[in-house]
């Protein structure tokens, strides 16, 4: 049970009350990392009713909703903390894919978790990918795709990050993915959903 | 068109019904059929064109 | 038509009818199209077979004699874009026109109606979507009332005519070389689809289902008598085929047990009803996983729909939907791209042995069939429906 009632607030998807919540504390001069450690443990127990079946993708998207106005009030705080901070993941839907919103969810629950996440965005060339693997030292890369039609994309991004002889691992994620594809496009791991691609990012960060 | 235009809810299938159209005429010397067939035909078609880039 | 190809065309037409009424006819039907899949088989790139007519129905021509389906699905693109063009429309980007002349079509989703405009919207759709939707999803009708927004439209309403007369010419054409029957005719969406595919936008509806749930119920309702006009108005007169319905938002697991019975159901039970009503019987193309809600499917007049089988468990599909309503497919479309001829094969020998049992039953691909799809695969899929078909 959540006893924390900002936590708790999230897990209801009370969007108001959160607004509300977070700008309390903020006024009773709580430290603004603590309030982000608030929200995610109720967005973590989100994604656990995500999992389970409890939860569906609606509420998955409110949540988000809700994280990304909370977060909107404590930026401005946040700016000078860094500590928290698990690691680096770039992240970014694969060449001649447009679709954002299986990517938009990994990297909501990626930051909520506490990673730093490179947001590469849509579209994203293959040497973007690599130039931002390279620069930011990430022990991670997820590749998001939703048309089949992009893996040859998927997988001549993965020879470019191999051929630079970066040692980061690959997760790719998408509705269609399974192992054949995996194999096929030279990817560490894959996932089928958000949560899924959590798993494998704690694993690496271990 | 004028300030005699009527304000009104087109039905599904039409943009502006003969129905309306002959309100605002008040009748026509002519043989009604002919002018409505067509009339209703292509005010569908521009339903049709109007709701194809909802239902794209 | 000549006597073998009227003879071809009343054997298929017949396999397509009696399993539509959950019926056994002499062979399990197939069905299948030319997706863009065909594109690497042809000279052209994907621009030239989305923008010129007569290199996609080439693309059908050439194929269609070795092509042995009873149900045909249509060509490579859904669209003629230089009527999108005309328009200057953001809904999508084109091979050659915003894509590399070698993808396929991509729709950029947007709120593209916005919260505040669900009163005008509930009011007056159709005025809503004349003068505040059109400007706004079209760079070229910014401003309707200046000579290039007028001729924009005229320009686009010109191709749109043109590419729906030349279309029906060509499966005129179809029909007497070759005996092709079409799949369906008309086309129609769950109004909570209407609402959040090119509307409200995914993340938008859901979010709506929250903050104003009230003004979803009221905009489905006033969808509902429109996508039943729409589906018979353009499927002509006929309603011996089924009106195409792709439906997106009802797959789980995107709502919650209680928006789906309230906000997405009732409105497109309603719609099917109502086609039913008039004879028309809806091809209920389930894109995705539905099997949470195949007992509320099943609450459909008997024969209402036909249910095509993607993601959902087929074996339940048939348990509970069976007898009452025909289903079609039996083939991954994943093994169609990542599969082998033989895997193919087997495949279809299984899903026969499953599915088929006393009629009612179509093979063919649930859910959409890519770019990537191989040839040879599709070729050994309408082989073993023959080989294994046979009732």
């Amino acid at each position: 049970m959540l006893t924390d009632t900002l936590a708790k607030a999230i897990l209801d998807l009370e969007e108001e009350q959160v607004i509300v919540l977070v700008k309390e504390r903020l006024a009773k001069g709580d430290s603004p990392l603590d309030i982000v450690e608030s929200l995610q443990k109720g967005m973590s127990e989100v994604g656990k009713l995500f999992e389970t079946g409890e939860f569906f993708l609606s509420e998955l998207v409110m949540c988000g909703e809700i994280m990304k106005d909370a977060m909107d009030v404590l930026e401005p705080h946040l700016i000078d903390s860094h500590s928290g901070n698990k690691g680096n993941i770039v992240v970014g839907t694969v060449k001649g894919d447009i679709h954002d919103l299986g990517k938009n969810i990994v990297v909501m629950l990626l930051k909520g978790a506490g990673y730093n996440v490179i947001d590469l965005g849509v579209d994203v060339p293959i040497e973007k990918f690599v130039e931002a693997a390279k620069e930011s030292k990430a022990p991670l890369v997820g590749m998001s795709v939703l048309l089949t039609g992009c893996q040859e994309a998927m997988k001549q991004t993965i020879d470019a990050i191999r051929a630079e002889g970066l040692n980061t691992k690959v997760i790719i994620g998408g509705n269609y993915i399974d192992e054949l594809v995996r194999e096929y496009v030279g990817a560490d791991y894959f996932a089928n959903n958000a949560s899924d691609g959590l798993k494998v990012a704690k694993q690496i960060f271990s | 068109m004028s300030e005699k235009e009527k304000k009104f809810v087109p039905e599904p299938g039409t943009c502006t019904p003969w129905k309306v159209k002959m309100e605002e005429l008040g009748g026509i010397p002519g043989n009604e059929e002919i002018v409505k067939k067509d009339w209703e035909r292509l005010d569908e078609a521009a339903y049709n064109f109007l709701w194809f880039w909802v239902h794209r | 038509m000549n006597e073998k190809v009227a003879k071809l065309y009343g054997e298929r037409l017949n396999r397509y009818m009696t399993a539509l009424d959950c019926g056994k006819p002499d062979k399990v039907p197939v069905s299948f199209g030319i997706g863009d899949w065909i594109v690497k088989h042809t000279d052209n790139n994907f621009q030239e077979i989305f923008y010129d007519w007569e290199k996609s129905i080439k693309a059908v021509d050439d194929i269609l004699p070795d092509f042995d389906v009873d149900v045909f699905g249509g060509g490579p693109t859904l669209w003629w874009p230089p009527m999108w063009d005309a328009m200057g429309s953001k809904l999508y980007k084109f091979p050659g026109m915003g894509l590399d002349e070698n993808s396929t079509f991509q729709f950029v989703e947007e709120e593209y109606m916005k919260a505040e405009d669900y009163d005008a919207f509930i009011a007056n759709p159709t005025e809503w979507i004349a003068t505040t939707y059109l400007p706004r999803i079209s760079t070229e009708f910014e401003n309707p009332s200046s000579l290039r927004g007028i001729s924009a439209l005229i320009r686009s309403s010109v191709a749109f005519s043109e590419y729906n007369n030349y279309m029906g010419a060509s499966w005129g054409k179809w029909t007497v070389e070759h005996g092709v029957v079409g799949q369906f005719t008309g086309m129609t969406k769950a109004p909570f689809d209407t609402l959040g595919d090119a509307l409200r936008s995914m993340k938008g509806i859901l979010l709506d289902l929250r903050r104003r749930p009230e003004k979803v119920a009221a905009a489905c309702e006033v969808i509902v008598p429109h996508n039943i006009n729409y589906a018979l108005s353009g499927a002509g007169a006929d309603t011996r085929f089924p009106c195409f319905a792709p439906l997106h938002r009802g797959s789980y697991p995107f709502l919650n047990p209680y928006q789906w019975e309230n906000y997405y159901w009732p409105s497109l039970k309603a719609v099917i009803e109502g086609l039913w009503a008039k004879g028309k019987r809806t091809y209920f193309y389930a894109e995705g996983d539905w099997t949470p809600y195949l007992e509320k499917i099943a609450e459909l007049p008997d024969k209402s729909i036909v249910f095509d089988i993607d993601l959902t468990d087929a074996k339940k599909a048939k348990e509970i939907l069976g007898g009452r309503f025909c289903l079609i497919g039996g083939m991954p479309t994943t093994l169609l791209t990542y599969g082998t001829p033989e895997q193919v094969k087997e495949q279809v020998k299984r899903s026969i042995d499953e599915l088929a049992g006393d009629g009612g039953f179509i093979l063919g691909a649930g859910g959409v069939v890519m770019g990537d799809a191989k040839k040879e695969n599709i070729m050994a899929m309408l082989e073993a429906a023959r080989e294994y078909g046979s009732y």
